[in-house]
């Protein structure tokens, strides 16, 4: 389980940023896919505090609330960038 | 014949098939449930987890509610109306924890509700209570169609198995042939030696009628009457079999009757112009068996074709 988290965390700021990237080129179906993927994995990873980030993001798209799932895509990378296995 | 073995049952290696969008969450069940004995599958998205719904029949399905293509209420009323996959156990894996949810994938026929992020254990164990009940439904079900003196099919499976091996052979142009056949004076050897020594006249019929080919589908169609169901089989081979079948009942030393010898007779028809149905096809042996018991019993006839 280790290695699948290690891999799970290592990938963690690249899925961050691209979901930022996608917001910021107006992808937005794009990028609340990926806010989905991570929402549901989070946790089960043994980071809730991954899920709620992400869930933020995704109910900010959904209700078209653009700049807060930016502000909310932004403290997901600063949040990725901490995390550790 | 068919016994029910619940050893073999619980013994088997389950299918199990995840549907969820997230390929995250697909590594993490393939390695938290790879030690229990399963055969994991994964579909990531709901119109691919019908698919393979429909084509690995599996025992049970993990099923995530909120999917991009289409939500998994809607995939499992899909499920539940497909014949082919409505009994199969559904757990709903879900991040919601509104309880209306869990209420609605519960009353719409999912047996069981996980909400994520998932305990591993509690996971395992819900997983292999759903197949543990599934198992049993099975058994339940096939067991209503078993009779239950001689272990073999029943009236009732044997009436649903005849239509499809019609519809087979009407489909493919193979051939198909059917067995009636009937104890001979059986009263008089139930009125005579008593209703014990009738029962093991049954029941010893019956190991011989399924003691032949594995294909061949051996049902007690009522009383002392019994009916085998022949697939790829033509009224010539079909009378071959008959014919050993009633060497063999004929043949039989009853311990505590010495001397008795106890018969049957056999009526054989095979599909084709004017048999072509299920009902036509049983008139058809029913005549020929007819013919046999007047001929003299302890006999095979072959319904001539129309």
């Amino acid at each position: 389980m280790a290695i699948l988290i290690a891999e799970f965390v290592a990938s963690l700021p690249t899925r961050a940023h691209a979901i930022l990237e996608r917001i910021d080129q107006g992808a937005i179906d794009q990028a609340r896919a990926m806010a989905h993927q991570l929402k549901g994995a989070g946790g089960g990873y043994g980071f809730p505090c991954i899920t709620e980030a992400a869930r933020v993001i995704e109910l900010a798209i959904r209700e078209q609330r653009l700049v807060d799932a930016r502000t909310a895509a932004r403290a997901l990378v600063t949040l990725c960038a901490r995390v550790v296995p | 014949m068919n016994s029910i073995d619940p050893m073999a049952f619980a013994a088997a290696t389950a299918r199990l098939l995840a549907i969820d969008d997230s390929e995250l969450i697909h590594r993490l069940l393939k390695f938290r449930l790879q030690h229990e004995r399963l055969e994991i599958h994964g579909a990531i998205n709901a119109r691919e987890g019908l698919a393979m719904a429909r084509e690995l029949q599996p025992d049970v399905i993990l099923l995530d509610i909120d999917m991009e293509d289409m939500n998994g209420f809607d995939v499992l009323t899909t499920l539940k109306n497909d014949p082919l996959t409505q009994d199969i156990a559904v757990i709903f894996i879900s991040g919601t924890e509104e309880a209306m949810d869990k209420v609605r994938a519960l009353d719409q026929g999912a047996v069981d509700f996980v909400s994520k992020p998932f305990e591993v254990v509690e996971l395992k164990a819900r997983v292999r209570t759903a197949i543990r009940s599934q198992r049993l439904m099975k058994m339940l079900a096939q067991k209503a169609q078993i009779d239950g003196l001689t272990g073999l099919w029943n009236r009732s499976y044997m009436n649903q198995r005849l239509a499809a091996e019609v519809d087979e052979a009407r489909r493919h142009g193979q051939p198909l042939s059917m067995i009636l056949c009937d104890i001979d004076r059986f009263k008089h050897h139930n009125d005579h030696f008593g209703h014990p020594f009738g029962d093991l006249v049954i029941e010893r019929f019956a190991q011989i009628l399924s003691s032949g080919r594995s294909s061949d589908v051996a049902c007690r169609y009522g009383g002392e009457e019994f009916c085998v169901i022949l697939p790829s089989t033509t009224a010539v081979e079909a009378e071959e079999v008959a014919n050993r079948y009633r060497e063999q009942l004929e043949h039989i030393s009853w311990n505590d009757h010495p001397g008795l010898v106890v018969t049957a007779s056999f009526g054989v028809a095979e599909f084709g112009p004017g048999r072509d149905t299920a009902e036509s096809m049983l008139k058809a042996a029913d005549t020929a068996l007819y013919q046999a018991k007047q001929g003299g019993r302890n006999r095979v006839a072959v319904s001539s074709t129309a």
